[in-house]
């Protein structure tokens, strides 16, 4: 931490217990703190927010146990929608125009207005399940980190496809595992970033990248989605230039080949934006 | 003998986090700054324990506060249409 006029160190508080000291770590973790400081700091980032939406911080944890008794509410009405829709579909043709109260009443269009609710109240849970699972985020350092390993495999492949493409198209599998196998360094290493980043979000959410990208945010989304292509294709390219030549499966190859022009039509203007 | 306490590290805070814990520490009526910390380690632990992100809480709540009326809405909504439907039964009986 920098010292000037703004943020002197003239305040220290000590934690005793090891469940608290366990706590901060966790936190520490979570937030992508580097110190204890930093992880108080989101504490109290947390407990001003709710203040200033009028939340008592303390009563947080049962106003979302109480908003989530209210979503499965919302479940409850749209099944009940459902039932009635039923009941007014089955009534005959015949007797789907009534009279109540000296107003014509038609049951058909009854029953669409009442199936167009439902379809919005289905709506809204799903918005609510989304709500619940904003808390994906993807720090801006691993942004950038995720970016320039697009790039840089971007790259690579564009590279290896342009100096194979002809010979494998005919057949002629050497010079594309030659190529593969003199960038090995560097895939071993896109590999470490990429797996640093996914473990850390799988570590975070206990549950696998592919179950996470549908749960964030569009904004967050684009990040994990590039995230998983990336790591899906150095799987596989590590995969490939660890095994001993004589194991090296065709169907392996053909499979590698395949993801990787799939990974170059998609990424191809972050191979092409490095070169200028 | 005196107690033995093990003592788990120190946290340097600056000025401005010890003036915002104050204003915390008031608000939820504690009476210590290291109480305060407690408390919102212990906010944490909760928040984290029924699955939500502490980081997102905040968030989280005033998005369900805006749905909140959309819902009692809908909860009046189907009980006259209940009603509607009961009204169309007893006429076709």
């Amino acid at each position: 931490m920098r010292r000037n006029k703004e943020t002197r160190k003239d305040f220290i508080i000590h934690l005793y217990g090891d469940n608290v000291r366990k706590w901060v770590a966790n936190l520490m973790n979570h937030t992508g703190a580097i110190s204890y400081a930093q992880a108080i700091r989101a504490l109290l980032y947390v407990a001003n927010r709710l203040i200033e939406l009028d939340v008592n911080p303390l009563s947080a944890p049962d106003l979302i146990k109480e908003y989530r008794r209210m979503q499965s509410k919302v479940d409850g009405i749209a099944k009940e929608l459902t039932k009635v829709i039923e009941v007014l579909n089955s009534i005959p043709k015949n007797q789907q125009v009534i009279n109540i109260n000296g107003e014509t009443v038609n049951i058909g269009t009854l029953a669409d207005k009442i199936e167009n609710i439902t379809n919005m109240i289905k709506q809204l849970n799903e918005t609510l399940t989304v709500k619940q699972n904003i808390s994906i985020s993807v720090y801006s350092h691993e942004r950038n980190e995720i970016k320039s390993t697009v790039i840089v495999l971007a790259n690579i492949v564009n590279a290896i496809l342009s100096n194979t493409v002809f010979e494998v198209e005919r057949g002629r599998w050497t010079n594309f595992d030659n190529e593969l196998v003199m960038r090995r360094d560097a895939i071993e290493k896109i590999h470490k970033n990429v797996q640093k980043i996914v473990s850390r979000l799988e570590k975070q959410h206990n549950t696998s990248l592919e179950e996470l990208i549908p749960k964030a945010t569009p904004a967050n989304r684009i990040w994990l989605e590039m995230l998983d292509d990336a790591s899906d294709l150095v799987n596989l390219m590590l995969e490939y230039v660890t095994v001993p030549p004589q194991l090296r499966d065709q169907d392996l190859r053909k499979a590698l080949y395949e993801k990787m022009k799939q990974y170059l039509n998609k990424y191809r203007a972050y191979a092409l934006s490095e070169r200028k | 003998m005196g107690r033995i306490r093990k003592k788990t590290g120190g946290v340097s805070l600056s000025i401005d986090d010890l003036r915002q814990l104050r204003q915390i520490r008031d608000e939820l009526g504690l009476v210590s700054i290291a109480d305060t910390v407690r408390t919102l380690i212990h906010l944490y632990v909760e928040l984290h324990n029924i699955g939500i992100d502490p980081l997102a809480a905040p968030e989280l709540l005033k998005n369900y506060r805006s749905i909140t009326k959309k819902i009692d809405e809908l909860i009046k909504l189907v009980k006259s249409m209940k009603e509607t439907e009961a009204v169309i039964q007893s006429a076709q009986e």
